[in-house]
């Protein structure tokens, strides 16, 4: 039987992942909304009497649009989380997030789908790719953070259900937290490595009969990933099954 | 289980946004792809500890109820980093007084060792059993499949009762000098070729001890052959009851009347076996509803016996009352004629309006039975009862103190039927010192 050292305070430990996990989806349904704002989307409420009346004297200074939309989204989140549908909630706060940067990323495909398809044209016009590219990948750095501020979360709840001392629980957050943040930083070094060398690349376009450098650079470097983190995943599984089938340590 | 969003989905996202890129010729969605397939990959290329072993070792495997036992443990991890979980299960009667049972180390790359030990006290006493100790690693984002095992051999741990040290026992003069057990003679253990009388056979006599010239004169009324009784190699014949009736398991873990009748009927052995007096025990009450019998011996091994008992008995409903474990013993009882203690709480005795009747009638007829056994043998071998007090709360003792007013009758009661009551308050004194003055006032 484990015997719990002192008492278990499974809210205590949540309030701080809570609003870890808060912030971080405000901060993406934020950047969502300010991307959707950028596009010249305007969304029309209707708000009572006494709120305009209100607005109209001293809070005016709020901007409602995005207030209001990062609300819902996180009542959106945290009510299907209090439902149970974990998964649900995570995705759909992922697209809802994501979504919005498709539209400029969509403005920038080399291939014209959308010139074929004979819309959004007037989305195409002259918006910087480096932006559009860094306001998407901020969003993708939001939802690797999120991911990883719920499965702390998680782990820290098992840690607390089973007794774990608060020291060593605070160890613990500590290094995961200092391993979440070298992660980031070394992916996005890593992403902006790639993307110079494309964007370099990109100068030498016409070498190969116009076909796009940048393109390949970027895709033959994403494949390349792909098959190293499937090769890896694969070879963990496997690694796993043969330490849990040797016997070790005689006491 | 909370939902935590698997690296296999993220290489999905990551595919999705990678064929889209591609399609469309789309730089915005490429990059993205590689941001999410890099932070996949690098969290994938940091496997979870590995080559883990857990070494545990513990200085004894016996002690004494209430002992702080040291239980060394060792983690070694080869390669990986992340969160490695230790855990020993451990029976509900210990008690981790220092460190922890489970502890959660985190394993940097390299070689790491660290030693995570703790200390736990059993409470009672028994053989309990320590379960190999378990591991479980896991991958730093929790990405990545962690691996689980258990090593080392269980051990098995025998808590013994405390006995208390009967130095000041022996000290009293009076033990000695003027013999108030010395008339415990028994009538049984290893026989000597010293011929002490003729006496009716008794069931339970060899046959050979028949004295058939002596029978054949056929003075007895009985008819019932005479046999040479011998003196035994033993002095003295002493006979505990204990009552191990769930009643008595009431208070704190390490301290209440059943661990202190425990420890009574272990001193009280430990100072009988000492002057070389032969020794039986039964416990009444016991968990399976049966009584747990030591059948008397003499010698040092008949006290290992007695431990070995005492360490295995567990409390039980009471079904079985003392004058029946009487009669469960009586072949011995009448053999040995022995001193016979008697522990118990007094207080659960008394007949409040409503209960049961005859339930002390019956307690007392016991007493009264085993008083006899004096009268038979001609000596001075009184029945002593040990109340043990249940040592009540501050809150209960400032009451009417109902208890000991109960305690008091009863005592009063099996005075007159002949016992020797001794009132033992543990938490204020121990076992030896309530022994020394019932001695002194017995002198």
């Amino acid at each position: 039987m484990l015997k719990p050292i002192g008492r278990p305070d499974v809210r205590g430990g949540g309030v701080r992942f809570v609003v870890a996990e808060s912030l971080a989806l405000s901060g993406l349904l934020l950047l969502a909304a300010y991307v959707l704002w950028d596009l010249g989307f305007v969304l029309y409420v209707r708000v009572p009497s006494w709120v305009e009346r209100a607005d109209g004297l001293f809070l005016f200074f709020i901007p409602w649009q995005p207030v209001l939309a990062i609300a819902l989204g996180l009542a959106l989140y945290w009510g299907l989380q209090a439902l149970g549908r974990d998964r649900i909630a995570f995705w759909s706060m992922a697209l809802v997030a994501a979504l919005p940067h498709g539209i400029p990323a969509w403005s920038h495909s080399r291939i014209g789908w959308h010139e074929l398809l004979e819309f959004q044209e007037e989305l195409v016009d002259d918006r910087s790719v480096y932006g559009d590219t860094a306001l998407f990948i901020v969003c993708l750095v939001g939802l690797v953070a999120l991911h990883r501020i719920v499965g702390m979360k998680g782990l820290e709840r098992r840690m607390l259900s089973r007794g774990v001392e608060s020291l060593d629980k605070r160890r613990i957050m500590r290094y995961e937290s200092l391993l979440l943040t070298a992660l980031i930083v070394a992916s996005l070094l890593l992403t902006a490595l790639i993307v110079v060398l494309a964007t370099v690349l990109a100068n030498y376009d016409d070498l190969l009969n116009e076909s796009p450098l940048a393109i390949v650079t970027l895709g033959g470097s994403a494949a390349l990933l792909l098959a190293f983190t499937l090769l890896l995943w694969f070879q963990g599984r496997q690694d796993a099954r043969d330490e849990e089938g040797t016997p070790s340590g005689v006491g | 289980m909370k939902y935590q969003p698997s690296q296999l989905s993220w290489i999905a996202v990551a595919l999705v946004l990678l064929v889209l890129g591609l399609v469309m010729g789309n730089v915005v969605l490429l990059a993205g792809a590689v941001f999410v397939l890099v932070a996949a990959l690098l969290s994938t290329a940091l496997p979870p500890p590995s080559g883990i072993v857990v070494t545990r070792s513990l200085a004894k495997v016996a002690c004494w109820v209430g002992d702080t036992l040291t239980v060394e443990r060792r983690l070694t991890a080869r390669g990986g980093i992340g969160p490695v979980f230790v855990h020993d299960d451990l029976p509900p009667e210990a008690r981790v007084v220092s460190g922890s049972n489970l502890r959660v180390v985190w394993k940097w790359p390299g070689s790491h060792a660290t030693d995570i030990s703790y200390e736990v006290q059993f409470s009672k006493r028994g053989l309990f059993t320590l379960e190999e100790t378990g591991w479980e690693s896991r991958a730093p984002f929790g990405v990545n499949q962690g691996a689980s095992g258990s090593s080392g051999p269980a051990y098995q741990v025998s808590v013994v009762p405390r006995i208390r040290s009967i130095t000041r026992l022996n000290a009293v003069r009076g033990v000695g000098r003027y013999g108030r057990y010395v008339g415990d003679l028994a009538r049984t253990g290893a026989a000597t070729d010293d011929f002490r009388e003729l006496r009716p056979y008794l069931p339970g006599d060899p046959l050979k001890r028949i004295n058939w010239k002596a029978s054949a004169r056929g003075t007895r009324a009985d008819n019932l052959p005479l046999v040479n009784d011998v003196e035994p190699e033993t002095r003295k014949g002493v006979w505990i009851f204990l009552d191990m009736a769930d009643y008595m398991d009431v208070g704190v873990p390490l301290s209440n009347p059943l661990e202190n009748t425990v420890e009574a009927s272990g001193t009280l052995a430990q100072y009988y076996l000492a002057q070389g007096s032969t020794l039986g025990a039964y416990a009444y009450n016991s968990y399976d509803g049966r009584g747990v019998l030591l059948t008397p011996e003499a010698g040092k091994r008949q006290f290992n016996r007695l431990i070995q008992m005492l360490a295995g008995l567990r409390p039980g409903p009471p079904e079985e009352d003392l004058l029946q474990a009487v009669e469960r013993c009586k072949s011995f009882l009448f053999r040995m004629q022995p001193a016979v203690y008697v522990i118990t709480r007094l207080d659960v005795h008394y007949m409040r309006p409503g209960d049961a009747a005859g339930s002390f009638d019956r307690f007392k007829s016991a007493v009264t039975r085993l008083a006899s056994l004096g009268t038979l043998s001609g000596r001075y071998s009184p029945v002593r009862v040990v109340h043990v007090d249940p040592q009540e709360s501050a809150e209960e003792s400032q009451g009417l103190g109902l208890s000991r007013w109960e305690t008091r009758f009863v005592a009063r009661e099996l005075r007159d039927a002949g016992a020797s009551v001794i009132e033992w308050e543990p938490a204020r004194e121990e076992f030896t010192s309530v022994l020394v003055r019932h001695v002194e006032a017995h002198r």
